[in-house]
């Protein structure tokens, strides 16, 4: 039932065939993977499996060699600069998993910065997006005139989700948001995700904590050097024992 | 800030007795009548001595006097006059931060004066010249900090923009005189009637902020591209200011040349009609004050005892345009996209391009006005020396140490640097003249030490002031604290 449901739905994101790498070392070969309108898909796999750089070519920070990525079924961003797919109105934002505030700039700059794609909006519309992203994250609220070097791990994501909210996506490409934070705060921010997945934002979510995340998620895809390995529905993944004894550290 | 100092000194301990700020103050006006008592003296130390004790007995008269107002009905007056300058800047209560600013100008007016009158230094000049010195500093700097802060490497040709702005100077200076006057008097009349330094800031801005991006597009650019490390995108500047200094070498040759900036003829007769004025006694200042930008060279009386210091119209340019250019930076920096995208970029190059930041775009602005400034800087950093195409290197030493003391890619430290720099060179020249004269004057003295007057010791004290600062401080007075800077 659920496959049938998310076969109708349209395809917001589709990968086809790609293959990219840095400089002469090839990392992803002919990968194929979709996400759907207001689905959370998790991307799971080990260490140096090219999880990180399948979103970073997606957005264009890694150069695609070859395939296509299709935005809703009909523009192709492959070989698009990052800033030129953020500024020409395709609503797909990017968060990283390290460096990913600008850390002299205020709070409110950060955020403020994050608006910068969607050009010449109304003075009002950035307060009330800004008012929306701190009922989402109050805490960013308390500091706003603080610079983002000064924040905690756990505020310092909120400060990047709350970034890439500002640009107003459709599309959310989310790298790790819960590295090297405490499983309090990994609880936090996972939490966070699902309200977003509530506003009907389609997510594309990279995670280490491979259980936690795919007990949120629709669907799944398990990336082992560089080639998807297997692919389905959440559950699925969960209770299949290959995966759990390769992959997701259950011991 | 004087009420916080004056808590603090009731706290002094001192063998277990607390001294009251009263007998600290009465304390130190003994000191002074001892330093009177030395003036006296045939001794050739009492100068030292005098200068010494009446800095104490000046410290203690203040303190009296604003104990004397903090018991008295003038409590609350002082206690807002005296506090933090920058609390009203905040609030935008400008009538009062002006009062205060001129409260304290006053304050070091008096101690640099009394200071002059005891010593025979002359405090207020040398105040007056170290201001210049740090002004030209800061715009000569202040393009190395943005370009080092967005680009990540240090640009060694730093010294070679300004050059070119001189010469850029230098140019319009033969084009006017020798083509214009010759050829076509109306409009040279008309250049002489406008402002003719503004015209040569813009140029110098426009044609070096050019060079700037042109050497980004040429040269920085192709080699961050191949991944070029910043060590050899230094070594790459390196090579651009040979480049630069040998095309100017080229085009003008290496025989020195003067360009002091040309103003318009109005300008001098303003400021000797202000000058009539200036000879009234206390009021005469306020009209001295204004006509600092217009006349040639504006002297400060003080009463008929002579002339304290004096001011030329260029030196006041030197400052109003680094005060200018600062803001005007400053206002860019917060309040503008483009200023809150290069310090995005500067940040993370990446997440920048992330948000939707064409970086190429902002490098080329960065460059654009780094470049720009320096150029203007270099007008009135040269404008009283001899300038040849390679007078810019030597330069490029003080220019990093201004740099480097302010934390290498912070703006603030750049600022407050200059000024540092700029006032420990000015105090070494005075130790140095003063040493000098004293061995002179001692015989014994002078068989003993070899101390030469002639001795450029300024540099050496300000890179040693520099390596003291860096063993505390190691990133600078406002290095940044973040892992992530590279430098």
């Amino acid at each position: 039932m659920l496959i049938l449901e998310s076969t109708l739905l349209s395809k917001v994101v589709e990968v086809n065939n790609i293959n990219s790498g840095y400089g002469k070392l090839q990392i992803i070969f002919d990968i194929s993977v979709e996400l759907k309108k207001g689905e959370l898909v998790t991307i799971i796999g080990p260490n140096g499996s090219g999880k990180s750089t399948l979103i970073k070519t997606i957005m264009g920070l890694v150069p695609t060699w070859s395939g296509d990525v299709i935005i809703n079924e009909k523009i192709n961003i492959s070989g698009m600069k990052p800033y030129e797919v953020v500024t020409s109105n395709i609503p797909i934002n990017y968060v990283p998993q390290i460096n990913n505030v600008f850390p002299t700039l205020t709070v409110l700059e950060n955020l403020k910065l994050g608006a910068l794609p969607r050009k010449n909006i109304d003075e009002n519309i950035l307060i009330d997006d800004l008012d929306r992203v701190y009922n989402l994250f109050p805490r960013l609220n308390e500091r706003y005139e603080q610079k983002a070097a000064l924040l905690s791990g756990g505020e310092r994501q909120m400060l990047a989700l709350g970034r890439a909210l500002m640009a107003n996506p459709d599309i959310l490409l989310l790298d790790e948001p819960t590295a090297a934070l405490a499983p309090v705060l990994a609880d936090e921010i996972f939490s966070k995700i699902i309200e977003l997945k509530k506003l009907g934002i389609s997510i594309f979510l990279v995670e280490q904590r491979a259980t936690r995340a795919l007990k949120i998620s629709d669907r799944g895809y398990v990336l082992v050097s560089g080639q998807v390995a297997y692919e389905g529905a959440a559950k699925d993944l969960i209770g299949n024992e290959r995966i759990g004894e390769l992959y997701l550290g259950k011991r | 800030m004087i009420g916080s100092l004056i808590d603090n000194l009731r706290k002094i301990n001192f063998h277990g007795k607390k001294y009251s700020p009263i007998t600290l103050s009465i304390l130190g006006l003994v000191l002074g009548g001892i330093s009177l008592a030395l003036w006296f003296l045939p001794t050739d130390l009492r100068f030292t001595f005098a200068a010494f004790f009446f800095n104490v007995s000046i410290l203690g008269l203040i303190l009296l006097f604003l104990e004397f107002l903090k018991r008295e009905r003038f409590k609350n007056f002082i206690s807002n006059l005296t506090s933090p300058l920058i609390e009203y800047y905040e609030k935008k209560d400008y009538k009062k931060f002006a009062l205060r600013v001129l409260f304290w100008l006053f304050m070091i007016y008096l101690v640099l004066l009394t200071l002059t009158l005891i010593t025979r230094i002359n405090f207020l000049q040398q105040t007056v010249f170290a201001i210049v010195v740090a002004a030209n500093l800061i715009m000569a700097s202040v393009g190395l900090t943005l370009t080092t802060r967005v680009r990540k490497f240090s640009n060694f040709a730093q010294s070679e923009f300004l050059i070119v702005g001189i010469y850029v100077s230098v140019a319009l200076g033969i084009a006017t005189t020798k083509y214009l006057k010759r050829n076509f008097m109306f409009m040279y009349n008309m250049f002489s009637i406008f402002e003719l330094f503004l015209i040569e800031l813009l140029l110098a801005f426009i044609i070096t902020g050019l060079i700037g991006v042109l050497t980004e597009i040429l040269i920085f650019g192709p080699l961050t591209k191949r991944e070029a490390t910043p060590l050899s995108l230094m070594v790459g500047s390196i090579g651009l200011g040979l480049i630069i200094r040998q095309t100017v070498q080229e085009i003008y040759g290496s025989v020195p040349r003067t360009s002091a900036p040309k103003y318009p003829e109005i300008f001098d007769q303003i400021g000797e009609g202000l000058h009539e004025f200036g000879q009234i006694p206390v009021i005469g200042w306020i009209f001295n004050f204004i006509s600092m930008p217009f006349a040639e060279s504006t002297k400060f009386y003080f009463f008929n005892v002579g002339i304290i210091f004096r001011i030329s119209r260029d030196e006041t340019w030197a400052i109003i345009v680094c005060f200018f250019t600062l803001y005007m930076l400053q206002y860019i920096f917060t309040k503008t996209t483009l200023g809150v995208s290069m310090r995005a970029t500067a940040d993370d190059d990446d997440l920048a391009q992330i948000t939707g930041i064409n970086t190429k775009r902002v490098i080329y602005w960065t460059w654009f006005i780094a470049a720009g400034v320096t150029g203007m800087a270099g007008i009135y950093f040269f404008e009283a020396s001899q300038i040849q195409p390679g007078s810019g290197f030597i330069q490029l030493l003080l220019i990093f140490a201004v740099v480097i003391l302010g934390g290498f890619d912070s703006f603030e430290g750049t600022v407050i640097s200059g000024f540092i720099i700029s006032f420990t060179m000015t105090v070494a020249v005075i130790l140095n003249s003063e040493l000098g004269r004293l061995e002179k004057q001692n015989e014994l003295l002078d068989k003993m030490v070899f101390w030469s007057t002639s001795g450029d010791w300024k540099l050496v004290v300000a890179f040693a002031i520099i390596i003291v600062v860096l063993i505390f401080r190691p990133r600078g007075i406002f290095g940044l604290i973040d892992p992530r800077s590279k430098l």
